[in-house]
């Protein structure tokens, strides 16, 4: 018998985090739902690697009405490829070739060459519809719906929203990042999937102070710097004196770091919208001649024609 | 197009394995750049000869320089590894294999060690679920399978190896790609005017000059610190262990594809067997034991006669401010030491050549390349840092000052939450990069009696008398996996026996 629990938070948060906590970690029926009302009809992007816990619900994303396969998401105005830059020519990254290839008159920006492709997985859907589906889900399980907050419940904080942050402290919070704006909504679902795959492996815990939580609490708090970072980069003011972004301008190169969400192509796209491009190669470059190196840049630009 | 390159001419001082492996690894990973390889080193000067006792990654470093791995396990009188035993850790009497190797099979993202938990906990320990355990346990070895579908998928292997002949194999194959070797002495380094080491002067009175110089001269640091006094940070706080004194013997008994870490009064001892001998070392703090006594613990403890006089080594567990310096990188022993109880120094310098030709610019600034190198190794220094410790502190012995110092000591905070993770959930913190995942840490735990209290919630949803059977099932296949394969010692003597002249070396 598992303690109660009050999910609070956004509709489609809200039912998604139900929907995975009775389907992992708790009895559906000792699970209520607190909708916060959202702050706008938004949408989500989902991305590929939430198939594995949408099928785990038994949903089926292509079954929501309105959903679309698309090449990019959008993040304050900007658009984020998952599909990867360009090719690696003989095991250098493209990035590489690339300036090597601008040395020898190549013209074209790195955007040339990023297919944007929708093949890549990405998936568009209206929150109020994933919202529908997840709770008919939650719903046939046995989680209920609720108006107010029992502070007696473990409170899990699925979303942000100002109803919702009266919440943080009491229990759980599974993001501190706000998406409830329609510029950043499109995150919305990447963080909330990431925060749950933690939810799930680390457990409920106890209390707020034992191995499991402080465990998930700095894996999530991990989760907020990364995105916050991701965010900033692109806003008005980026900071591009960051390891990142040197690393980026100096080594062409994305740093690894434990718990990243975003993939080599996200960070890519973030950096060169804020005005970061690759000013140095990898020795190995060197050792393309001018030919190799326009006929790689010419098979790549095929491959991403509507950008060229 | 100008060539603008940063670094042409790279100079390495020291031959030892550190210096012979980094000259083969830039030779093969960025000769086609055109960048001209010199090494230094003096004949006169001994090596250290680290790390008899590798780890599987080993083998994707010789493959990716194109070294035949049955050629080099017969030129350096190779076994195999299978993993590591520890011996009275936990307890006195307990024994455990840390094994290259997952337990059980794969599932759903969840780690084993969960299901055996709940599932088979009484019913034999977690090891009978692991291959390369019971291959080891039975010396037994073959390569294994390159179908994931198949049992034999489950492990890995290193090698057990003499490391004073890996330096002389590498030689030839750098050589032959193209590293120019000079023998002397370095009396004297040249310093430019923004302070970069410019060149080094030799005895014979020969001038080396270099862009870039990586520094393998061992413990000393004769660039890295005693040229440009990078400075070291001193971990004997959390490992005191700061002397080994090492000695080979004659063989006893079957050719064992394991090492083994036996603790001590004030430390630990390893057995590393190889075709030709076994290799002895005793580790420990100089604070709770005196260098006569470990040496004759050591002696008296071997399983065969002494083929050697006892070696001492004196050490300072640690690593250098920053292992890339101006245009000096420290590789290998003089860029920090980590006692071998995981056999992990060989895969320093491993990583250490890998981070440098992944950043090798041929253009731009070269502090970002250093800042990037620094942070990536210094990821790997404390991680193996962390896990080294875990061996010390999970443990419930007090029978000796040095263990009661051991059970006292404070604890990064960043073990001490794994420990308390582990303890509570059966939960391993894992991070993408830096060695030792979840199966690594879960042998220490169990094996150091860190029970876990609960396991993941998920392995509830499954079904209970069809898990037990498939998990009883599980343990018999590989039982029998196990039985069909053959001997360690068969499968080296038909592979890769050393040539006659080295096997009576």
């Amino acid at each position: 018998m598992t303690n109660p629990i009050t999910v609070i938070g956004d509709p489609a948060s809200a039912w998604l985090t139900a929907c995975a906590l009775a389907r992992f970690l708790a009895e559906p029926d000792s699970i209520t739902v607190v909708e916060t009302a959202p702050a706008a009809p938004l949408q989500w992007v989902l991305r590929p690697d939430m198939e594995k816990l949408h099928r785990s619900l038994g949903l089926d994303i292509r079954q929501i009405p309105g959903g679309e396969p698309v090449g990019v998401y959008e993040v304050l105005g900007r658009e984020i490829p998952l599909s990867p830059f360009g090719a690696p020519l003989q095991g250098v990254a493209f990035q590489h070739v690339w300036v090597r290839a601008a040395e020898a008159g190549e013209t074209h920006s790195l955007w040339a060459f990023n297919a944007k492709s929708s093949s890549a997985g990405l998936c568009r859907v209206g929150t109020a519809s994933y919202a529908s589906a997840l709770e008919r889900i939650a719903r046939g399980a046995g989680v209920k719906d609720g108006v107010e907050v029992d502070p007696e419940h473990l409170i899990i904080n699925a979303g942000s929203s100002p109803e919702a942050d009266a919440a943080k402290g009491a229990g759980i919070a599974l993001s501190q990042n706000d998406f409830s704006a329609p510029a950043t909504a499109s995150l919305a679902a990447h963080r909330l999937h990431l925060g749950l795959k933690a939810l799930i492996k680390c457990g409920l815990g106890d209390t707020s102070v034992d191995p499991q939580r402080l465990a998930l609490t700095r894996r999530l708090s991990s989760f907020d710097d990364h995105f916050d970072t991701f965010i900033a980069l692109l806003g008005p003011h980026p900071d591009t004196s960051s390891h990142r972004a040197q690393s980026w301008r100096d080594l062409g190169r994305v740093i690894p770091v434990d718990d990243d969400p975003f993939t080599a192509a996200e960070w890519i796209a973030a950096l060169l919208h804020a005005g970061v491009t690759p000013q140095n190669y990898h020795s190995l470059s060197l050792r393309f001649s001018r030919d190799e190196l326009m006929g790689h840049m010419d098979a790549c630009a095929a491959r991403s024609p509507l950008n060229v | 197009m100008v060539d603008t390159r940063l670094h042409q001419n790279v100079v390495i001082l020291g031959g030892g394995t550190a210096g012979w492996m980094t000259a083969a690894g830039l030779a093969s990973l960025l000769g086609s750049t055109g960048i001209s390889v010199t090494l230094v080193e003096s004949e006169a000067i001994g090596i250290v000869g680290v790390g008899e006792a590798t780890l599987p990654h080993l083998r994707f470093f010789n493959q990716s320089i194109g070294i035949n791995e049955l050629e080099f396990m017969a030129a350096t009188r190779a076994t195999v590894k299978l993993g590591i035993e520890f011996v009275d850790w936990g307890r006195k009497g307990d024994s455990y294999i840390h094994p290259f190797g997952d337990y059980g099979l794969p599932n759903d993202g969840i780690g084993f060690h969960h299901f055996w938990r709940k599932f088979a906990n009484g019913a034999g320990p977690i090891c009978d679920y692991s291959l390369p355990v019971l291959m080891a346990r039975e010396g037994k070895f073959a390569p294994p399978s390159s179908d994931d579908r198949s049992v034999l998928s489950t492990y890995r292997f290193a090698y057990q190896m003499d490391a004073t002949a890996y330096a002389p194999f590498l030689r030839k194959h750098a050589e032959q790609r193209g590293v120019t070797r000079i023998e002397g002495r370095v009396v004297s380094v040249q310093r430019a005017d923004n302070g970069d080491i410019a060149s080094i002067g030799l005895e014979s009175g020969e001038t080396v000059a270099g862009d870039l110089f990586i520094d393998c001269s061992g413990f000393k640091g004769l660039l890295i610190e005693e040229a440009l006094e990078t400075g070291y940070e001193d971990w004997t706080q959390w490992l005191p262990c700061d002397r080994a004194v090492a000695v080979a013997c004659e063989h006893a008994g079957p050719l064992l594809p394991y090492t083994r870490a036996t603790a001590r009064e004030a430390g630990w001892q390893w057995r590393i067997p190889l075709q030709h001998r076994t290799g002895n070392g005793h580790v420990y703090c100089s604070a709770f034991l005196d260098d006569q006594d470990a040496e004759d613990r050591l002696v008296q403890s071997l399983e065969g006669r002494p083929i050697a006089q006892p070696r001492q080594l004196r050490f300072t567990t640690g690593k250098r401010r920053k292992l890339w310096n101006r245009n000096c990188v420290a590789i290998g022993l003089s860029g920090g030491f980590l006692e071998p109880l995981e056999s992990t120094s060989i895969y320093l310098i491993q990583q250490g050549i890998t981070y440098l030709a992944e950043l090798f610019q041929a253009t731009g600034r070269v502090e970002t390349a250093q800042n990037e190198y620094n942070r990536m190794m210094d990821l790997e220094f404390d991680r193996i840092r962390d896990f080294l410790l875990l061996h010390y502190v999970a443990t419930e012995r007090d029978d000796t000052p040095f263990w009661r110092a051991m059970r006292a000591a404070t604890l990064p905070d960043s073990l001490q939450e794994k420990i308390e993770l582990f303890k509570t959930s059966g939960q391993v913190e894992t991070y993408d990069h830096g060695l030792f995942l979840e199966p690594s840490w879960v042998a220490v735990y169990l094996g150091q009696r860190v029970t876990p209290d609960s396991y993941d919630p998920r392995v509830d949803q499954f079904p209970g008398q069809e898990t037990r059977n498939r998990l009883a099932g599980l343990k018999t296949h590989m039982a029998k996996a196990t039985a069909g394969l053959p001997s360690h010692a068969d499968w080296i003597a038909r592979n890769c026996p050393a040539p006659e002249d080295l096997a009576v070396a």
